[in-house]
């Protein structure tokens, strides 16, 4: 349909001969077919298979448009002519469609966008709930690639199948005709459409591969078994050998537990002070600088995913959304899941009363067990459009360029770099004695720690949140453990058992520390069950796991994993024979610490300790948190509540391994903010 | 090209160095063929020995009386055939020279001169009698001297760098000093002051108490871990800093010993002009590198700090009636110096020109002040230098014994701890049963000892007054023990023998 002043367009079977595509004996084949049985010509002329629908398109283009999406939208008054101008300054600088950025922006919903773009190319635009897809079309092997997509066959009319899209770009329907493998047409619709539909038939689908494709693929990485045969048997062997020796040599056995120990704990101290040398290196300390930040091309930034996974924090949702928005990356490449559980109706109903920008999705994880955060993330992989994908919670404030950053990473690491991890601090810093504490102890951890664990190539647990991926590696390791407690930390040893470099970037996303005993009790016995799950996992074949790791690799994965099990494990008892000893003056542990066991012992109780609790002062004085660092005297304190969680994991590790201890968050008094001076922005 | 350069370079360096430690070995061996021999070195020497040699190898048997690095470093050498002579002390104090001056080495290649200027500087270090003095004498200097050097290269780094590497270097170093030299608390109570020049001032503003901690927690934790040491093996917290023999007291217990303490002891002002005086006529190129660094604010800080700290370190430990040679301390300006330089802007001609003339005016003033204040040992140290050295009849009385035990070597009770010239001169501890070995107290504990051979030093005289074993029996230097006779007599020392074993 021409509009007035406008030349009067060609004819698509006259383009398409004149370009060569058809001959003149094709055109009059379709034309004949149609004035038999009617139908469109270009419907006819896909339906033969003589031009693909790619080709068809992409020479046809100009045909089908009606005008540009922007001046469309000013047509119909959807949106204003400063916002158009906006939208094309912006749209220079992020190069992005005009019709991506403006639902961005939230000027337009998905929804009216979908029937103007099947305006704009003069296609139909269908609602998939009232007029459903002929599920028979679907393949259910492709149903990750619908939803990552989003694109669905529709139906078959004439013979020819009509394929349901959410947009229309060359490369997609590039991937349409590859998936479909046959001659198709496509109509518009919402984008929500897709994603609602396409989970409402592939829930099961999605659901079991979320829990079981990584035990079913790869199941020498799985935690669904928490010990194996062979486990079993080399701790049988061990407590045998022990009690027999115990029966025979009571003293000697005793002598000999107690050099294990303290020359395994001297080793776990020496690492975690190399660990701090090594991190605190200003070469691993600014891997991307502001400049770099500044210098980068936002028209060269890929779609990022962002994975949000809530269980009931309806209350932080805005304050999430609103982090978001404010990320200094262009809001039309971010594609952002709100991962959310189907029995939370609470927190889906937030979200949509928010009225989110066309950037949120809402992913529904369908009520089945384990009800585990890698499930819903696994399970919204489905979904990732992004071709990296990041996971934040819903009380996260990262710093605004924290995705830009990450690109430049990826970018300026090498090949194999798969991940990198953000660092993680707190925002509400100064709460009360157990924040200061934790807020050192992350600190310590993703400031000097996991930086230094990059640097000497051991393999980095990663954090639970802002942990940045290329998703195509996501996919190829098969996401996430369902069945493990700590998943990021399972992942990252993965990815350095399959070759591939987990990296860590000077930029922090802030979290709100646990400020309550009990809920954090919770949340590390949870972690440490979790790194006890990964360490069973991955030592399920040590000599193999060596090979893969390489010695550094190796040692270092045993005494920071380990040395954090073991140590939590062992601290109550040494401290409490010290005690004793103390209290009572008793000689009775004389025997077992003969003078070179002693001077390990003693060198552990002062030396050590002393040191340890000196890095926790070092970590707040790097991060400029001053009033920290006399706090840092009463770490023992925090080891001692480090030590219950741990026999609390080591409890549920054998009574209920998959049970995933939930962390309310959301309990702090503190405004949730990335400009974070000590904590001191109490709300 | 400018890589091989720089290998060939490094090569010629290394091979400088070579030749400068071989040359300290050899001014070594000469002073100790001379007859010199330090006596805190051989004390050193004896309690290593003392210790290893005994039937169970204890840590406390170290005493905690003074700072253990220096004995640890020693403790190698005693399973080294043929260092039983306790020439060890002195090899290690060279070693300790070779290490600093690769240190140097390395660090210098920063500021990139040429190997002649760098010869020039290295030996006009080495010449300067308070390295010499250092490197050669057996003591524990040396030791300092690289903690000292060490330290004043983390100070410098917090100024350039401002990095945490830098603090902890500076807290870690200080940890460490405390185990290798008693006058560590003053070092860092000196700096305590100078840090706000040192660090960034905004650090400074915003927390100063965090600054403080961070540089010395781990010096505190050091030293309550000694404390602590001192109250599991010896009873008390404060046990080394009580104890009558403590290292950690300087000179305290002993003022009319030194010329130092008597005429500034107990004071701040004076003592510490006094240093500066020293400090002027020996290390006069401090002054030039401060007035060289004046336009440069990094730099004039760093050189402020190393004019200030060591006086006002001196100042202090003499205030506390510590410090009984203000050269104990005054000599670490030659590390501190060593660090300076790989700072220091040479390049030009004129530059490094007049950097080697101040430095030569140092090495000058330094022989000058040397001789005019050297302790006796220090002038039997230039004696020796010069050639052989005058023994006193006390010492060849040790030496005596101590051969004459190594000659007869059956089971023999010592108490050790003013007999160590007799230890050390007997090469090692074998059949010696020292105060701390059960033997010995159990024979203590009896009416008659049932030992083969008991060694006694005149009652009469001040280590005869404080030997356990005349504690115990008082009159048997002078009348002998029902079963003993006397088989050893000679100037002050007697050894009793059993009987039965003629």
């Amino acid at each position: 349909m021409s509009r007035p002043g406008e030349a009067a367009k060609p004819r698509i079977g006259e383009l398409l001969v004149s370009r060569g595509l058809i001959s003149n004996e094709q055109l009059e084949e379709a034309l004949q077919q149609q004035r038999d049985s009617g139908g469109r010509l270009g419907d006819i002329i896909l339906a033969r298979g003589w031009v693909t629908t790619v080709v068809f398109y992409d020479a046809l283009t100009d045909h089908f448009r009606k005008g540009r999406i922007g001046d469309l939208l000013l047509e119909r008054g959807m949106i204003s002519e400063d916002q158009l101008a906006e939208a094309i300054l912006i749209q220079k600088e992020w190069g992005s469609r005009i019709g991506d950025i403006i639902q961005s922006k939230g000027w337009v919903k998905p929804i009216v966008m979908g029937k103007l773009l099947a305006e704009h190319f003069d296609k139909p635009h269908v609602d998939l709930t009232a007029d459903r897809f002929d599920e028979k079309l679907l393949d259910r092997d492709h149903l990750s690639t619908y939803s990552t997509y989003l694109f669905v066959p529709w139906r078959r009319e004439n013979g020819l199948l009509k394929v349901a899209m959410a947009d229309v770009t060359p490369d997609l329907l590039t991937t349409v005709s590859e998936t479909v493998g046959e001659p198709f047409d496509f109509v518009l619709t919402s984008k929500f459409d897709i994603i609602w539909m396409v989970q409402e038939v592939g829930d099961l689908y999605y659901g079991f591969r979320a829990v079981h494709e990584l035990a079913n693929v790869l199941p020498q990485f799985s935690a669904s078994r928490v010990f194996t045969d062979r486990q079993l048997l080399v701790l049988a062997i061990m407590i045998a050998v022990f009690v027999v020796s115990m029966y025979f040599w009571p003293v000697g056995t005793l002598i000999a537990v107690n050099v294990i120990i303290s020359i395994f704990l001297i080793l776990n101290f020496m690492l975690r002070m190399v660990l701090t040398w090594v991190g605190g290196d200003k070469r691993y300390d600014q891997v991307v600088t502001d400049e770099e930040v500044l210098a980068l091309d936002d028209k060269t930034l890929p779609i990022y995913t962002i994975l949000l996974p809530m269980y009931h924090e309806s209350a932080t949702l805005p304050h999430i959304a609103q982090a978001l928005r404010s990320l200094d990356y262009p809001l039309a490449k971010l594609d952002i899941k709100l991962v959310l559980e189907q029995d939370d109706d609470e927190t889906i109903n937030t979200a949509k009363d928010l009225g989110l920008e066309g950037i949120f999705e809402i992913i529904r994880i369908p009520d089945c067990l384990p009800k585990t955060k890698p499930k819903a993330c696994n399970y919204a992989m489905n979904f990732c459009r992004g071709e990296l994908v990041t996971i934040y919670d819903g009380e996260d404030a990262p710093e605004p360029d924290q995705l830009k950053k990450m690109v430049i990473a990826f970018r300026k690491g090498p090949k194999n770099m798969a991940v990198i991890q953000g660092r993680l601090n707190y925002f509400n810093v100064a709460e009360n004695w157990l924040t200061r504490m934790f807020t050192m102890e992350y600190s310590l951890w993703f400031d000097f720690y996991l930086p230094a664990l990059d640097a000497l190539n051991i393999p980095i647990p990663l954090g639970g949140t802002s942990n940045h991926f290329k998703i195509e590696v996501l996919r190829e390791l098969r996401g996430w453990d369902p069945y493990n407690v700590t998943e990021d930390c399972d992942l990252g040893v993965r990815l350095t058992q399959n070759g591939y470099r987990v990296g860590v970037v000077n930029s922090t996303t802030f979290e709100e520390a646990n400020n309550s005993i009990p809920n954090w009790l919770r949340q590390r016995s949870r972690w440490l069950k979790g790194y006890m799950q990964s360490f069973l996992v991955h030592t399920r074949t040590p000599i193999k796991l060596y090979k893969e790791l390489g010695a550094v690799g190796f040692w270092g994965f045993q005494f920071f994993i380990g040395g954090t099990i073991v140590s939590a494990l062992l601290t109550p008892v040494m401290f409490l024979m010290y005690f004793i000893w103390l209290v009572t003056d008793t000689l009775a542990f004389n025997p077992y610490f003969p003078p070179f066991v002693l001077y390990l012992t003693l060198f552990n109780l002062l030396i050590a300790n002393g040191m340890l609790i000196y890095l926790f002062m070092l970590s707040g004085f790097k991060r400029r948190y001053f009033g920290l660092i006399p706090w840092s005297l009463t770490v023992p304190f925090y080891w001692f509540l480090q030590s219950w969680a741990g026999y609390k994991g080591l409890w549920q590790l054998i009574n209920k391994p998959f049970y995933w201890e939930k962390t309310h968050h959301g309990l702090t008094s503190f405004t949730a903010s990335h400009d974070v001076g000590e904590g001191e922005k109490k709300s | 090209m400018r890589l091989k350069e720089r290998h060939l370079k490094g090569f010629e360096g290394k091979l400088i160095l070579v030749a400068m430690t071989l040359g300290l070995l050899a001014v070594t061996i000469m002073i100790l063929s001379n007859g010199f021999m330090l006596e805190e070195a051989t004390k050193r020497w004896a309690l290593v020995i003392s210790t290893l040699g005994a039937a169970q190898i204890a840590v406390q048997n170290l005493t905690f009386l003074q700072p253990h690095f220096p004995l640890y470093v020693l403790m190698p050498f005693y399973y080294i055939p043929g260092l039983d002579t306790g020439a060890a002390p002195y090899l290690v104090s060279v070693l300790g020279a070779t290490v600093l001056l690769f240190m140097w080495d390395r660090d210098l290649r920063e500021v990139e001169i040429s190997p002649f200027r760098h010869v020039t500087l290295a030996l006009l270090i080495i010449i300067h009698p308070c390295f010499l003095w250092a490197a050669t004498s057996g003591g524990y200097l040396i030791m300092s001297m690289i903690a000292f050097y060490l330290l004043y290269r983390g100070c410098q780094h917090i100024i350039s760098d401002h990095d945490i590497h830098s603090y902890i270097m500076l807290a870690v170093v200080f940890m460490a000093y405390f185990f290798v030299d008693s006058a560590a608390i003053f070092i860092f109570v000196a700096l305590l002051p100078l840090i706000v020049v040192v660090a960034p001032i905004r650090t400074v503003m915003v927390s100063p108490s965090g600054l403080y901690l961070i540089v010395g927690t781990p010096l505190a934790f050091a030293i309550g871990t000694w404390a602590y040491m001192n109250w599991i093996f010896e009873g008390s917290f404060l046990h080394f800093i009580t104890n009558a023999d403590s290292a950690y007291l300087g000179g305290k217990l002993h003022i009319e010993e030194f010329p130092w303490l008597m005429q500034y002891g107990g004071q701040l002002l004076m003592p510490f002009l006094a240093a500066t005086g020293y400090m002027l006529v020996a290390y006069p190129v401090s002054i030039y590198l401060l007035l060289d660094t004046i336009d440069n604010g990094y730099r004039f800080r760093a050189s402020f700090v190393l004019l200030l700290h060591p006086l006002v370190a001196i100042a202090i430990a003499t205030s506390q009636e510590y410090l009984s040679h203000p050269f104990e301390i005054l000599s670490l300006i030659s590390a501190g110096l060593m660090a300076e330089l790989t700072y220091v802007k040479m390049q030009t001609r004129r530059e490094f020109v007049i950097l080697v003339l101040f430095m030569l005016v140092s090495v000058v003033g330094g022989w000058w002040l040397f001789a005019e204040t050297s302790n006796a040992q220090m002038k039997e140290w230039m004696q020796a230098l010069q050639g052989p050295v005058v023994r006193t009849a006390e010492e060849d009385t040790d030496l005596a014994l101590g051969l004459w035990l190594k000659d007869n070597p059956q089971p023999t009770i010592l108490f050790e701890k003013y007999a160590y010239k007799v230890i050390a001169a007997r090469g090692n501890t074998n059949n010696l049963f020292l105060s701390f070995s059960n033997e010995f107290k159990s024979n203590l504990r009896q009416r008659v000892p049932d030992m083969q051979q008991i060694a006694l030093p005149d009652p009469h005289t001040l280590r005869g007054r404080k030997d356990w074993v005349n504690g115990r029996f008082p009159h048997m230097y002078e009348y002998g023990m029902t079963g003993y006779r006397l088989v050893y007599d000679h100037l002050g020392w007697r050894v009793y023998r059993k009987k039965s074993h003629v």
